[in-house]
């Protein structure tokens, strides 16, 4: 390829990928899955294509990795190499882990003009971003080293559900220092990001983040479209095709290739037609177009200009949980029919009622974001339960999912606890269009506890529906309840649903239960004895573990982090959490429902239910537990004498424990213990 | 119709990889005369990719009669020094060698011998005529000369597979791997039936009256995702295994019944130490 060449065809910067290991593991790294395989251009390659472009024309070059850069033991001599080719802008992409000042001054010597340093917020959104603690102070010691040496530094952010928070303060942060380009990447869904797809914002996230952003003739958002955040964004150049080495060897990318186009019917109007970097064509194959049509209308561009961010500063191409404030979580139980019979049905205790009409869920729907508003909250969650909730019909649900209050910012989010026994393709859009993601209880083993009207198993119908919702997309979580019949399963329990998540796209979310004697289960012979169930939990958790932890486990998951116990083992639960039935009648969750156990209506207000007395009562539980049967117990950290209406259908009242206590020392708390979730 | 050899074995590799026409892999059997390479080079023109057979074929002329392919050499123990002396003869052949050793001795001086000479080397997972099943002990020492050796370098297949598949997005289950391999193993009767074959089962899938693409259309319906679905709506025994993922039924008949018992001991040992590693990993970064 000749000089000449080179200019025709607009490369004028040159990435090259060098690098083989990285210490992060980042959880949107795009190229994990290349490192991992080991596909890595050879020395050689590298020094000849840095050569040729070079001395064909290419202006800049990018030192970029598959690990990261600076740790590459012949990047001193790459760069010395890239200044003697004819290269006039030399940039090293860095996240700092290799960097110091003896270093930097080394390659600013040999030839290096700049750095693109990856700061993926303030400490604790970054360190859990990349995985690795002590990752953010490196980062910024690299920034500083960088800045003293007088070097063109630009910063990269990728924004992820674990840094979105700390985003807006990063801005600050950096702009208190000389920097050339700071860009707010939406992250590529390919390598890791593909995998933690949870742990990905969505395009309403970064909506949302760019409201909180501080403007700055130096910031950019980068791999998203302007319209959806309203702020300058890195535009395509096809004039600007890049010229690119990784392990398969040299190519060309066309910046234009990677995502789809903009779906809105005006595209043609808008500013940005033709230098839109579009959507995430993996993010739309997984999630659909209708979070995204949402956003777009009636938006277009109609004046803006796309920032002229060089590729030499920004990268070649879930859910945020707001602040962390509890809010509400009501559980809905509209109706206490249910067109199964399970053996161990726990709301089958439940007093007949009414089914709830949607002018009643209104009125609760408006309660609840005033009082998550009231919290700080960014919003309150709906879980429909029952019963079978899909038995109130479609309209139902369209209206409640269609009725969207807001008060001081925070909303409605919904979340359903089916059977599936009546989903199909219009449940499906119905729950696709609203964004709800879906549980379901399901038992594959003959134990008699999930069961048809007429005594025959749910499971070839239930897998059926499984089917059609994993074909729309759906989110899913799939709870299974442990019986005396499965004592001996854990293992297998454990197989069948990371054989199942393998069906799907993005993975199932497993929640294991022991089924308690309430209800029907009170009658059976389905309570696990404290023996089986030690055994059975400790069984699943092995399989867990032989398995790397790779299907998303509750309660396991939450124990090794360390942080947000299900509301079972939490202690706290009476705060976050309200039950209300079809009639409006208010209880202290689900549970609390099932047994009739109601604090009061909803016609007066949920405010007023939740008294001092209410939600102390926690509070006065966990301190006669810790001076009678808890006292000096090492598993309360994991276990907090556990839900209080469970133990109490064990015991009669909720002053003890429930009788799985060997459970907790021996498998639950070991896991807390081992951590690194 | 074509007419096909008797012992001649046509490997069609999934549509996916083969656009187009098909690509196909011959397997000759110790009854067909090597020379009829040759012919049936003729016969298949450029789809041909892949001869498949014992040792014997090894020498110069066959060489000569399949340069361009990609050769897969099924090796028994009684059959290793004449293939480690006809390897040696030809370096730089483009060869994968599939091990079949019975007993743990034959296994483990197989292993060395192929491994410490950087021969693309793979257990065999299919049946091969005249050569034994893999036993658990031989498996066991395969799985721990391939984890523990310290100077050993090329990969072992499919161990090497299975933790790839562990550590990446791009997880292979056997049948797959069959399919990088060069096609899974489709057997061509006497009268043109075209029939998959595995460890387990055999499923008829057509005549290769058929236009290719048809058959090619019938064996994706044997997709990862389909086997799997497959398992888990009926219940069987491989919808609770722990080593599906990975196997992907590949020792199922059909029935229920299946032939992995040799195998999962190694699988477990493999996803173990998969699981240790990355909680070490996990506490090295949770003390950075």
């Amino acid at each position: 390829m000749g000089r000449s060449d080179l200019r025709r065809n607009g490369i004028v910067t040159a990435h090259v990928l060098i690098s083989r290991s990285c210490p992060n593991d980042c959880i949107f790294c795009a190229v994990a899955d290349k490192r991992r395989a080991g596909s890595f251009p050879k020395p050689e390659e590298i020094r000849r294509f840095i050569a040729e472009r070079g001395g064909a024309g290419g202006r800049t070059l990018a030192l970029s990795g598959l690990g990261e850069p600076s740790l590459d033991p012949d990047v001193d001599s790459y760069i010395g190499l890239a200044r003697a080719s004819g290269f006039e802008a030399i940039v090293l992409f860095t996240n700092g882990a290799g960097v110091d000042l003896v270093r930097a001054r080394r390659w600013k010597d040999e030839g290096l003009t700049g750095a693109l340093v990856s700061i993926h917020g303030l400490r604790d959104g970054h360190d859990a971003s990349c995985r690795r603690r002590g990752s953010w102070d490196e980062a910024m010691a690299a920034l500083d080293v960088f800045r003293d040496l007088e070097l063109e530094v630009s910063v990269n952010s990728c924004a992820t559900t674990l840094n979105l928070g700390e985003l807006p303060g990063l801005c600050e942060l950096l702009d208190g220092g000389p920097l050339v380009a700071h860009s707010l990447s939406f992250p590529e869904w390919s390598g890791n990001a593909a995998i933690n797809a949870a742990l990905m914002p969505n395009y309403i996230d970064m909506r949302e983040l760019a409201s909180l952003i501080p403007p700055s003739p130096k910031r950019f958002f980068d791999n998203l479209p302007p319209c959806i955040v309203r702020f300058a964004t890195v535009g395509i150049r096809r004039d600007r095709t890049i010229d690119y080495l990784d392990g398969g060897g040299a190519l060309l990318l066309d910046p234009s290739a990677a995502n789809l186009s903009c779906p809105h019917p005006r595209r043609g109007d808008c500013a940005w037609a033709g230098r839109c970097p579009g959507f995430d064509r993996e993010y739309v194959a997984r999630r659909g177009w209708s979070e995204i049509r949402a956003l777009l209308e009636p938006e277009i561009v109609e004046g803006a200009k796309p920032a002229e961010l060089g590729p030499e500063n920004s990268r070649p191409k879930g859910r945020w949980r707001g602040s962390g404030s509890p809010g509400i979580c009501a559980v809905v139980k509209p109706t206490v029919r249910c067109n199964a019979r399970c053996g161990y049905c726990s709301n089958a205790a439940h007093p007949a009622t009414r089914d709830m009409d949607i002018g009643q869920y209104r009125r609760l729907a408006d309660q609840l974001v005033e009082m998550a508003a009231a919290r700080g909250a960014r919003e309150a969650t709906v879980l429909w339960h029952g019963g079978e909730p899909l038995l109130l019909g479609k309209e139902f649900f369209r209206a409640a999912f269609a009725y969207r209050p807001i008060s001081r910012g925070a909303g409605i989010r919904h979340l359903i606890q089916t059977n599936l026994l009546l989903f199909d393709e219009e449940w499906a859009s119905i729950f696709s269009e609203a964004g709800v993601p879906l549980s379901s209880s399901v038992d594959p083993f003959d134990s008699g506890s999930r069961l048809m009207p007429d005594g025959s198993p749910q499971y070839p119908l239930w897998f059926a529906k499984f089917g059609i919702a994993s074909k729309a997309g759906l989110r899913l979580g799939v709870v299974f309840t442990a019986t005396s019949a499965h004592a001996r399963s854990g293992a297998e329990v454990y197989a069948f649903f990371s054989n199942l998540s393998s069906l799907t796209i993005d993975g199932i979310g497993l929640r294991v239960n022991a089924v308690y004697p309430e209800g029907r289960a009170g009658k059976g012979t389905f309570i696990l004895e404290p023996e089986a169930h030690l055994r059975f939990f400790s069984d699943l958790a092995a399989a867990w573990e032989r398995d790397g932890r790779s299907l998303a486990l509750s309660p396991f998951t939450e124990l090794a982090k360390g942080e947000n116990l299900p509301c079972d083992l939490s202690g706290a639960c009476w705060e976050g959490f309200v039950g209300v039935d079809g009639e409006g009648r208010v209880a202290a969750c689900g549970r609390e429902l099932d047994v009739g156990a109601f604090i009061g209506k909803l016609d007066g207000g949920l405010a007023p239910l939740l008294t001092k007395d209410f939600l102390d009562a926690p509070g006065r539980r966990r301190a006669e537990l810790l001076a009678g049967p808890c006292a000096d117990c090492e598993a309360w950290s994991v276990c907090h004498g556990s839900c209080r209406g469970v133990a109490a259908s064990f015991s009669g009242d909720g002053s003890h424990p429930w009788p799985y206590c060997r459970t907790m020392r021996e498998v639950y708390l070991p896991l807390a213990r081992r951590g690194g979730a | 119709m074509t007419e096909f050899p008797e012992g001649v074995r046509l490997s069609i590799p999934p549509a996916s990889s083969a656009k187009g026409f098909a690509r196909l892999s011959l397997r000759i059997e110790a009854s067909v005369d090597p020379l009829s390479i040759e012919a049936e080079r003729e016969r298949f023109g450029n789809r041909l990719e892949i001869i498949e057979a014992g040792p014997a074929l090894l020498d110069e002329e066959a060489l000569r009669r399949t340069e361009g392919l990609r050769l897969v050499i099924h090796v028994g123990a009684s059959s290793i020094v004449d293939a480690l002396a006809r390897r040696d003869a030809m370096d730089g052949a483009r060869i994968r060698w599939i091990i079949h050793a019975g007993d743990p001795q034959s296994m483990a001086r197989c292993l060395r011998a192929f491994a410490r000479r950087g021969a693309d080397v793979s257990l065999g997972l299919r049946a091969w005529p005249g050569l034994p099943d893999a036993t658990i002990e031989s498996l066991l020492i395969a799985v721990d000369y391939y984890l523990h050796d310290p100077i050993l370098e090329t990969p072992i297949r499919p161990f090497h597979d299975f933790l790839v598949g562990e550590t990446t997005s791009s997880r292979k289950d056997l049948w797959e791997l069959d399919d990088a391999l060069g096609g899974r193993d489709y057997f061509i009767g006497a009268e043109g039936s075209v029939e998959l074959r595995t460890a387990g089962r055999s499923i008829m899938l057509g005549t290769t009256d058929s236009a290719y693409e048809s058959i090619h259309a019938a064996a994706l319906d044997h997709s990862a995702k389909k086997r799997m679905a497959g398992f888990i709506s009926s219940r069987s025994v491989c919808a609770f295994c722990g080593h599906c993922r990975f196997c992907g039924g590949y020792f199922e008949d059909g029935e229920g019944r299946t032939r992995c018992e040799a195998w999962k001991p190694a699988f477990a040992v493999l996803q173990s130490e998969y699981a240790r590693g990355k909680g070490e990993i996990g506490m090295l970064d949770a003390r950075r």
